[in-house]
């Protein structure tokens, strides 16, 4: 705490100056001090010394300020720990979830690109068959290749694609659609 | 050290030195204070008593060195008590000049002047609000230093800094106009 006096006033104003010199000039009556002494001592022998735990009320304060600070801080440092590790068990629940994706995403590639190169082969059997027979199980095999190239097809972008939009079935200017165009 | 103080201030001896080396230093401010807080010259002295005998009942709570914050602390609430009980007497030029007789003439017109001049500087008082009046009389008129006015308020020295500050502004204001209004009655004369 500062021991510092006040800084100063605004006692270079004569008048304010010659107020307080006045207030401070003001004495008590005589005898005053010995009269005050007289009625106050015997109270001092009356009441009984006060014991040593009765403290001042400032310590007694600090005293009760200070578990209850530590154990804010406690419970401030457990619930700041806890939140840390569920944002990192919920970052690698996210980060296995992303993984699992990617390896389903490369199989189904893998496949389409498979089901394709048949695709190819077959239409160029189509193109080089000798007779009609030859030609007529090339081309059922095709469109059997075909059916599962597209089905395929259908998974891949099935994984990777986003939700589509429902279609709007308002008429123009209908006041209660709650699609947007 | 502060064990040491209680334990050695509990003896008989020492609480009777105490409270009178406190009388002994403390008391014309004591009175003062109450004086500029409102309390009428006729009840100046039961209330020093009063807050003697708050003193002498608390005494070995009382940190030594801090007698004078907890004299002027409990001064604070007995002069309030006072205003409270319509004690506040807003006091004439003349009051209590039969108590002292100046020895002499020019003893007399001196005492004369202060008088009067306490009688303005309690009429400004009486207009500044209760916690800058309490800031104002405790630095400016009684000399205190912050510590001892925080340690009496029981307010952070920063929060009497800026009471001090606007208790200056105000009494500055106040008296400022005081001045301009005798100046007018000097010329209607």
């Amino acid at each position: 705490m500062s021991e510092e006096r006040a800084p100063e006033g605004n006692e270079t104003d004569p008048f304010v100056a010659e107020l307080a010199s006045a207030s401070r000039a003001e004495q008590p009556p005589a005898g005053a001090k010995a009269r005050a002494l007289a009625a106050v001592l015997p109270e001092l022998e009356a009441v009984p010394a006060v014991a040593a735990h009765e403290a001042p009320p400032r310590l007694t304060l600090r005293r009760t300020l200070a578990p209850v600070l530590l154990v804010a801080v406690v419970l401030l440092g457990a619930a700041h720990l806890e939140h840390r590790r569920e944002m990192a068990a919920s970052a690698a629940a996210a980060a296995q979830q992303a993984a699992a994706a990617q390896a389903q995403l490369d199989r189904l590639t893998e496949d389409l690109r498979q089901q394709q190169a048949t695709v190819a082969r077959l239409q160029a059997a189509v193109a080089s068959a000798r007779d009609e027979a030859t030609r007529a199980v090339a081309e059922q095999q095709l469109a059997e290749a075909k059916r599962q190239a597209a089905t395929a097809a259908a998974g891949s972008s099935r994984t990777g694609a986003r939700p589509t939009k429902p279609t709007c079935n308002c008429s123009p200017g209908d006041p209660l659609c709650s699609c947007i165009p | 050290m502060g064990a040491l103080a209680i334990a050695t201030s509990r003896s008989p001896t020492t609480r009777d030195g105490r409270l009178r080396a406190a009388v002994d230093a403390h008391y014309d401010v004591v009175w003062r204070f109450l004086r500029r807080m409102g309390v009428a010259e006729a009840g100046a002295e039961d209330a020093v008593q009063q807050v003697l005998l708050v003193f002498a009942r608390k005494l070995d709570l009382v940190e030594p060195g801090a007698e004078r914050s907890f004299l002027l602390g409990t001064a604070l609430r007995v002069a309030s008590d006072h205003r409270r009980q319509g004690a506040r007497v807003r006091e004439v030029a003349d009051d209590g000049a039969v108590a002292r007789e100046p020895s002499n003439l020019l003893d007399a017109d001196e005492e004369l002047d202060r008088r009067r001049a306490r009688g303005v500087l309690d009429e400004l008082l009486g207009q500044l609000a209760d916690d800058l009046r309490t800031v104002f009389v405790m630095c400016d008129l009684e000399e205190l230093t912050m510590s001892e006015v925080a340690g009496a308020l029981g307010v952070p020295p920063g929060t009497v800094a800026s009471r001090l500050r606007r208790a200056r502004e105000s009494f500055a204001r106040l008296a400022a106009g005081e001045r301009a209004r005798r100046e007018r009655g000097g010329r209607d004369e």
